[in-house]
């Protein structure tokens, strides 16, 4: 059954042997052991695991940004590991789109703009006003980040990760730094654009309640996947427990 | 203690800023001690020779002052000494010399006892025999002459020789200019000679009779009080010239060099300074900013608020100190060549060739104390912190008022980069407007500095191409028939074309501004002589309009064209009013012009030449003719002008390149040290911009077109700032170089060159910002709450 499910689906992106270890002095501290898992097209993953598991740090190296000590991160067919800066930046700009935890607007940028920051790079950009219209900030668009309340701020930054209009969107603990209804806003959102636009969507979060809404969960362990679960029927943000 | 390691591990992390600010302050107390010890020590040499050596404090001429007069001066109130000199032209032939060679030959009186007026330096044998003479240092060299040679020297058409017995200098002449027509002192073409006034006395044919008197004053009077009764004893023998020693030509130069250079040395070391605590302060600033957790760590510790300030403060005296150290230390490397470089024009003796212990520490003070200062204000949020708000992150920038809200063209042209770029400069004001004049200053010094040497040439090449095409003038002792001038010149051999001018010192005034200039009648049509100014315009003197003024005299009297001004006749004191029919700039000649017959005619005088100017194919025989024709007083060949110039030019030479470089490192340290402060706190929009896909370039590009349009600014801004540095460098040089300046434009390149100079600085800077964000670690930078 879940092989079936799976073996229907096409495979995105694929994790193999991924290590990762900082070297500080004397001593190693190993942040990923050996990760294996499969990302797929138009999935929504959420990403559980206790604080230091690992979680971060293979999410950074999936958005390219990060590199393993060891493994394989093949994206479509190819191997993006041992890319050099040039085109790791190309992968970046052209399929993947990050949202974080705290928003990292541009502060000298109005929401607008900050938005079609991301959408000059790309030449399938979603539009920028319909974009401000999905995030309920139409009438707010000329407004700097300082001028703007967390949640708002992080529903800029996520439509500013979706503007390029990217294969794969990728969150580290985007609801963690807002209080719940707020919260559940960002998950519409995020869930929106996973259904709208059948884009992949990960997400990070140690908030156990998220996981409802995802296809599939990854549990990490001491830099390790610990489980993997599949959900027959996600539920909708808003029935999402806090 | 701990903060105190704190501190050096801090600075080591921002080093490069630190020496550049160190460089800057460095810069500057190095002028500050160089060149204040230069001045301080030329000035001390000065003042101690003048008073061992007893220089005069009244210096008279006239033609002929019969000695039983003398007692007549002795006489007048206030005056306590008398000396009565005789004092000669020679002129030197030195075969193979195509120069004219001129020995001042000044009589000494072997008679009298003790320490005289005037009294020189003598190194050698005493004056015994029959026209034994002493030497002055610098012409006996160059001209490798030693005591014991024989010296042929041509007085009034006579071939006199000479026994070198002993070198002397003298406290007149330590500046050692023969005329103010010069503008260096030209060791080689002009010497001073002592000799026995009874031999001298003998070789004019004049016993008993002088030509150049000096006095010193009893205590308590002055010059004013005597110079009344002096004129009216000496006015019936031909009186030329009545000043005291503040206005002697030797001491008035060495005065304006240590003004000049203790003003220098006074503003530069602020200038560098400043920009080093202005420097100082943003970069604290910032430290502060990112040190804000820490900050208030330290204060819910216990630590004071004193003592972090003091903390912080340590950065900007350890900054100031050091570089007032390096500063004093290069100062200490150098200052013997820079009074190396003086002695080439000062003789003076024990001149002090090191920097004062005191200068020292004062260079070292006033180091430590901007270091200090920039530190102190860049520090004082710190202390207003409390410790609660310092461990909340600070709030973020607030955005006043959009100025891309006003600029709705720029906007549209502008991707939303471009406004990152604006909106940056309008985030940082004042550090964008610092920056803005940074540029500004270098800009400006590249632009007056890199064309100084070429337009200096030109200048020389405009005055003896166009003006004066002469290829010699002859000045005659007394004028003569205006017919009989040209006419005698051009039967001299190799003579080819001779005109004739002449020429009157006046006195003008205008209201009650006044002012002397030489005034230059000239005939129409004169081809030797053309009045052209800067522009290459030329002007001819029309007879029923008026005098044509140079533009410096016409500021001295504030004139216009058109102005009615009164001219003070030489010949009888009258007053005339004249108007002024133009004013031209001129650069190297500060003549009033007037038609040769009007001059006559305002006058009512005869019309008589004073100097005939020719052109020859024979300079030798010229020269070997003018000791024959004893009306001949100087003759000054346009060839050796123009190459003694270009040798002062040439040694001016290093200085200005010190100019460039040190303008070019303001403009470095101040773009290096503001884009590495940005950096540090862009880090973070940085790093989110990578993170979108942005490549490296494309992030510079963002960093640095804010730099660029400061660049611009700062540019526009040098263009009118560059004008008046160059005229601030004129009224210096009109000072020191007897009216001598440099043409009021810089020309187009220099601006360019400007331009491109402060360029390379940016693109020195736009590097690094390169290497800085390549190294960006985007996982870290974005792992930290703000
Ligand atoms: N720059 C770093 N230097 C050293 N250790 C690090 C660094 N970044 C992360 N780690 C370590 O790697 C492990 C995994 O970190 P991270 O992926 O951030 O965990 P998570 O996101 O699951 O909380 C942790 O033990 C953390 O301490
Ligand atoms: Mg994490």
């Amino acid at each position: 059954m879940k092989d079936a499910l799976n073996s229907q689906r096409e495979v995105i992106l694929s994790i193999e042997d991924i290590t990762k270890e900082y070297h500080m002095g004397e001593i190693i501290v190993q942040a990923l052991r050996g990760v294996n898992f499969k990302i797929y097209q138009g999935e929504f993953l959420v990403i559980l695991g206790p604080s230091g598991s690992g979680k971060s740090t293979v999410l950074n190296i999936i958005g390219g940004i990060d590199q393993p000590t060891a493994g394989k991160i093949i994206y479509k067919g190819k191997d993006i590991s041992g890319l050099k800066e040039k085109d790791l930046t190309k992968y970046r700009r052209s399929s993947v789109g990050f949202v974080f935890q705290f928003y990292n607007l541009i502060p000298n940028l109005t929401a607008k703009e900050n938005i079609q920051l991301a959408s000059e790079l790309s030449s399938n950009a979603l539009s920028v006003s319909d974009l401000l219209e999905t995030i309920g900030l139409a009438d707010r668009g000329g407004h700097f980040p300082s001028q703007m309340s967390g949640g708002q701020q992080q529903r800029v930054a996520i439509a500013r990760a979706v503007a390029k209009n990217p294969e794969i969107l990728l969150c580290d603990e985007p609801t963690g730094a807002l209080d719940f209804s707020t919260g559940i806003q960002v998950l519409k959102l995020l869930k929106e654009f996973n259904k709208k636009y059948k884009r992949t969507v990960a997400i990070i979060t140690h908030n156990a309640g998220i996981s409802e809404m995802a296809d599939r969960v990854l549990y990490f362990k001491d830099g390790l996947v610990d489980l993997v679960t599949v959900n027959d029927n996600p539920v909708d943000p808003e029935e999402v427990r806090w | 203690m701990i903060l105190f390691l704190k501190a050096i591990r801090s600075i080591w992390r921002h080093k490069w800023a630190y020496v550049s600010c160190i460089m800057l302050i460095a810069a500057g107390i190095f002028m500050y001690t160089a060149m204040g010890a230069a001045a301080g020590a030329l000035d001390a040499a000065a003042q101690k020779y003048y008073k061992n050596n007893r220089l005069a404090d009244v210096f008279a001429t006239a033609v002929n002052v019969p000695g039983s007069e003398l007692s007549a001066l002795e006489r007048i109130d206030g005056i306590n000494e008398l000396q009565a000199r005789l004092t000669c032209e020679a002129r030197v032939p030195v075969s193979g010399n195509s120069k004219i060679i001129w020995l001042r030959l000044i009589s000494f009186d072997t008679d009298y006892e003790g320490v005289s007026l005037n009294y020189p330096d003598i190194n050698g044998l005493p004056l015994e025999k029959q026209n034994d003479i002493w030497l002055n240092h610098q012409f006996a060299e160059i001209h490798n002459l030693q005591i014991g040679d024989k010296l042929s020297v041509i007085i009034d058409g006579r071939f006199v020789e000479l026994n070198i017995v002993g070198l002397a200098n003298s406290p007149e002449y330590v500046y050692a200019l023969r005329d103010a027509t010069e503008i260096y002192p030209d060791r080689e073409t002009f010497g001073i000679g002592y000799i026995n006034i009874r031999d001298l006395a003998q070789l004019l044919n004049s016993p008993n009779m002088y030509n150049d008197l000096s006095f010193s004053l009893e205590n308590g009077f002055t010059f004013d009080e005597v110079k009344q009764q002096i004129e009216t004893v000496l006015e019936p023998f031909g009186m030329t010239g009545l000043y005291e020693a503040a206005d002697q030509m030797s001491y008035t130069m060495v005065d304006a060099e240590v003004t000049n250079v203790k003003a220098m040395s006074g503003t530069m070391p602020l200038l560098f300074s400043g920009i080093a605590a202005i420097v100082l302060f943003m970069m604290l600033k910032r430290i502060i900013e990112q040190e804000r957790t820490q900050i208030g760590t330290l204060k819910t510790f216990g630590y004071t608020n004193r003592e972090i300030l003091l903390h912080y403060i340590l950065y900007g005296l350890f900054t100031g100190l050091i570089g007032g150290i390096v500063g004093v230390g290069l100062g200490n490397l150098s200052v013997e060549y820079i009074i190396r470089l003086y002695t080439e024009f000062f003789t003076l003796p024990d001149i002090s060739n090191t920097i004062p212990p005191q200068l020292a520490l004062q260079g070292i003070a006033i180091a430590t104390i901007s270091g200090i200062i920039g530190a102190y204000f860049g520090a004082r949020p710190a202390v207003k912190l409390n410790p609660a708000e310092a461990m909340r992150p600070p709030s973020p920038p607030e955005i006043k008022g959009d100025i891309l809200k006003y600029l709705p063209f720029v906007r549209v042209l502008l991707t939303s980069r471009g406004s990152m770029s604006i909106r940056n400069i309008q985030r940082t004001k004042a550090r964008s407007l610092f920056i803005a004049v940074g540029i500004m200053f270098s800009f400006g010094i590249l632009a007056v500095m890199s064309p100084l040497m070429i337009m200096m040439t030109d200048i020389i090449m405009a005055k003896y191409q166009y003006i004066e095409v002469f290829d010699a003038k002859l000045s005659l002792k007394q004028p003569v028939a205006a017919a009989d001038a040209a006419a005698q010149a051009m039967k001299l051999s190799g003579v080819t074309m001779a005109e004739f001018v002449r020429e009157t010192p006046v006195e003008l005034r205008n209201g009650n501004l006044k002012t002397g200039t030489v005034l230059m009648g000239i005939k129409p049509g004169s081809y030797l002589y053309n009045i052209y100014d800067d522009d290459k315009k030329i002007y001819l003197p029309v007879p029923d309009k008026g005098i044509i003024l140079n533009s410096f005299t016409a500021d001295d009297l504030n004139a216009r064209p058109g102005s009615k001004v009164m001219l003070t006749s030489p010949f009888d004191d009258e007053e005339i009013p004249i108007y002024v029919q133009d004013i031209i700039h001129q650069n190297m000649t500060s003549y009033a012009y007037i038609d040769y017959d009007l001059l006559h005619e305002i006058f009512n005088q005869p019309k008589l030449a004073t100097a005939v100017m020719v052109m020859t194919n024979d300079m030798e025989s010229l020269k070997s003719k003018l000791d024959e024709t004893k009306n001949v007083s100087t003759i000054t060949d346009t060839y050796t002008s123009a190459e003694n110039f270009m040798e002062m030019m040439n040694s001016y030479s290093s200085m200005l390149w010190i100019m460039l470089i040190l303008g070019s490192a303001i403009a470095f340290a101040i773009i290096y040290n503001s884009s590495t402060i940005s950096l540090s706190e862009k880090k973070r929009e940085y790093a989110t911009l990578r993170v979108l896909g942005l490549h490296i370039k494309e992030v510079c590009e963002i960093s640095n077109f804010e730099y660029w349009l400061l660049y611009a600014l700062g540019c526009l801004l040098g263009v009118p700032f560059a004008n008046l540095l160059l005229s601030g460098l004129n009224t210096m040089l009109a000072q020191e170089m007897n009216g001598l300046s440099i043409p009021a434009r810089i020309p187009l390149w220099a601006f360019g060159a400007a331009a491109a100079g402060c360029m390379a600085a940016m693109i020195l800077s736009n590097l690094s910002s390169k290497k800085t964000i390549g190294k960006l670690d985007m996982v870290d930078v974005l792992k930290e709450r703000e």
